[in-house]
């Protein structure tokens, strides 16, 4: 099954088109129960969101998190020696009077905690935001860089 | 696939390792539909998804839409198509991108569009 990187209180994925948000969270249970047959649903696995790669390219480690419709101002990153979090809220607001014919985009909050494999150089970390997609530049410690090894001969 | 990569290897960064066995990867994505009386709109989630990467067409009664992410470790290709009908004209059909979310707007054919009625005295 999928490997999972959560915090101590898992994201709290609200998807909104059933409504039982409403009762205060009592039919959590019966809500994600219901989530894969709700109308038109593509994921069943909707709680993990947002989608994430982290790639090692050698100096630096590259994290990609999918975050369509979620604008900058609704995120917060933040990083340190060895964890990544990555919190938010996607709103996704009926247009105003138009009717509903399929509502699979869901609005919600959402946190992930990744670990890195190695220590990261926090303060050289460079993110940007484009085309809804985050990407995350983390520098690796000097003494976790790859290093050629010359191999002489006698 | 890329689960069972990690399981093999144990490793944190699989998408690399996935880089090099998965050629791409196809994912259905999520939309909104929605109606007004003068106009459909359809709203796909597209992350990474450039403009000239992306390809709206109309083949009655299906709306195709599809886009290619190309910045990710592994490329992705978005499908999905949505059954249309007659209402909507052809010739009125717009697509617009942003922050990796795909909207298209479909204006109605005015025959089709509601009309308020005068009520003529006698």
């Amino acid at each position: 099954m999928l490997i999972r990187w959560f915090s101590a209180s898992p994201p709290r994925a609200r998807y909104d088109t059933l409504g039982l948000e409403q009762l205060g969270g009592a039919f959590e249970p019966l809500e994600r129960m219901l989530r894969p047959f709700e109308r038109g649903s593509s994921e069943l696995d909707a709680g993990l969101w947002p989608r994430m790669n982290l790639t090692d390219q050698g100096e630096c480690y590259r994290l990609q998190a999918e975050l369509p419709g979620v604008k900058p101002e609704d995120l917060e990153l933040t990083v340190d020696a060895d964890t990544i979090r990555l919190r938010g809220r996607r709103t996704n607001d009926v247009p105003a009077g138009h009717r509903v014919h399929a509502r699979e985009r869901g609005a919600l909050d959402f946190e992930r905690v990744l670990s890195i494999p190695r220590p990261i150089d926090a303060s050289g970390a460079q993110a940007s935001l484009a085309d809804g997609m985050l990407t995350l530049e983390l520098p690796k410690v000097p003494e976790a860089r790859p290093r050629q090894i010359p191999v002489k001969t006698r | 696939m890329e689960t069972q990569l990690a399981r093999t290897n144990g490793d944190h960064t699989i998408a690399a390792r996935a880089a090099d066995v998965v050629q791409s990867v196809r994912i259905t994505p999520p939309i909104d539909v929605y109606e007004n009386p003068d106009e459909f709109l359809l709203l796909a989630d597209m992350p990474g998804v450039q403009a000239a990467d992306l390809d709206v067409k109309l083949d009655p009664p299906l709306l195709h839409v599809r886009g290619r992410q190309l910045v990710g470790p592994v490329p992705v290709e978005y499908q999905r198509a949505i059954r249309v009908d007659e209402r909507i004209d052809p010739d009125a059909i717009e697509a617009t991108l942003d922050s990796g979310v795909l909207r298209v707007v479909m204006k109605k054919r005015a025959s089709f569009k509601p009309k308020r009625i005068e009520i003529k005295r006698s």
